[in-house]
C-alpha cells in the first residue's frame, strides 16, 4: 500500500464493521419480533376461534 | 404510490425485490472491492491512499441519499400520513448515521495523510458532521413520546428542516474555499480516470444495493412489531 497501509486498511475494516453492523442487528431484531408473535400467536389461536386478529388490526392501523 | 400504503402488500413487492438485491450487492462486493483494493492504479499524486475513496466517496453518497429518503417519506407521511412512507424513514436513519460516521472516520483517515491533519472546521466537514447529528436527532427524537405518532410526527417536522442541509453540503465545495477536494461530477466534465471511475461505482452498486437489503429487512421489522403490539393489546383485553 506504498506505506500507507495504516490508513488504508482500518478504512475497509471500518467499513466492514459498519455495514455488518447494522445487517446483524436488522436480522436479530427481526428474527426476535417473528418469534413473539410466533409465540402470542398460538395463544390467540387458543381463545379466539381462528382468524387472524393481530394482523386485522396491524392493517387496521395502515389503511 | 397510495397501494403501497398497505404494508402487507408492501412486503409482496419486498419479498420480490429483496433476492434482487442482495445478488447485486454480493456481485458488487466481489467484483469491486479487489478492484478497487489490488486492481485499480495508485493516484499520482496521492498514492495508495485513493483507495480510501472507494469507501469514502460511496459512503458520503450514501449518507445524502439516506436522508433524501428520510425527508421524503416524511413529507409524504405529514402530507398523506402514508404509513409505509414513515416505516422507510424510520428504518432509514441507522443506516444513514452508519453511513454518514463512515465517511467522516475514512475521510479523518485520508485527510491526515494528505492534508497533515484528519480534521479541520472547513464548510463540507462541518456540514457532514451536521448530518450526523441530524440523523442522531432523528431517531432520539422518534423514540422520546410516549405516544408512538407524537414521535413519529416530530421526527418528520426534525428531518424536513434538516434537509435544508443537504444542498449546503453538496455545493459546500463550490461556495466557500476548503481543503477538500471539488466534486467528481462537474460542468467540465468527471476528474476521475475510468480505471477508477469503475470500482467507485461497483462500491456505490454495492453500498446501495445494501442499503435495499437492509432497509428492506427493517420496514418489515417495524411491520411486525406493529402485528406484535395488536397481538398484545388483543390479548391485554380478554
Amino acid at each position: 500500500m506504498g506505506g500507507y497501509a495504516v490508513f488504508v486498511w482500518p478504512s475497509y475494516v471500518l467499513a466492514l464493521v459498519g455495514l455488518l453492523g447494522i445487517l446483524m442487528v436488522s436480522r436479530r431484531s427481526l428474527a426476535q419480533l417473528q418469534n413473539d408473535l410466533d409465540r402470542l400467536r398460538p395463544r390467540r389461536e387458543e381463545t379466539t376461534s381462528g382468524g387472524n386478529d393481530a394482523d386485522a388490526q396491524a392493517e387496521g392501523e395502515h389503511p | 404510490m397510495h397501494a403501497l400504503a398497505n404494508p402487507n402488500r408492501f412486503l409482496k413487492l419486498a419479498d420480490a425485490i429483496q433476492p434482487w438485491a442482495v445478488g447485486i450487492c454480493i456481485l458488487c462486493f466481489a467484483i469491486g472491492l479487489p478492484y478497487g483494493l489490488v486492481f485499480s492504479p495508485a493516484d499520482y499524486q496521492q498514492g495508495d491512499t485513493v483507495r480510501i475513496m472507494y469507501i469514502h466517496v460511496p459512503s458520503a453518497w450514501m449518507g445524502l441519499f439516506c436522508y433524501g429518503v428520510m425527508a421524503t417519506g416524511s413529507a409524504a407521511y405529514l402530507i398523506w400520513r402514508h404509513p409505509v412512507a414513515n416505516m422507510a424513514a424510520r428504518a432509514s436513519a441507522p443506516v444513514g448515521a452508519m453511513f454518514t460516521a463512515l465517511c467522516l472516520l475514512t475521510g479523518m483517515l485520508w485527510g491526515q495523510p494528505m492534508w497533515g491533519t484528519p480534521w479541520v472546521w472547513d464548510a463540507r466537514l462541518t456540514s457532514m458532521l451536521v448530518l450526523f447529528f441530524l440523523y442522531l436527532g432523528y431517531m432520539v427524537l422518534g423514540d422520546a413520546f410516549e405516544h408512538r405518532e407524537q414521535g413519529d410526527k416530530a421526527a418528520a417536522i426534525l428531518a424536513l428542516v434538516g434537509s435544508v442541509n443537504l444542498p449546503i453540503i453538496k455545493f459546500s465545495v463550490d461556495w466557500w474555499n476548503t481543503l477538500h477536494q471539488p466534486s467528481i461530477f462537474s460542468m467540465e466534465g468527471v476528474s476521475v480516470d475510468t480505471a477508477m471511475l469503475a470500482p467507485l461505482f461497483l462500491m456505490v452498486g454495492a453500498f446501495q444495493s445494501y442499503y435495499v437489503v437492509v432497509v428492506l429487512m427493517r420496514i418489515r421489522a417495524q411491520v411486525l412489531q406493529a402485528k406484535v403490539r395488536s397481538a398484545r393489546l388483543l390479548q391485554a383485553a380478554e
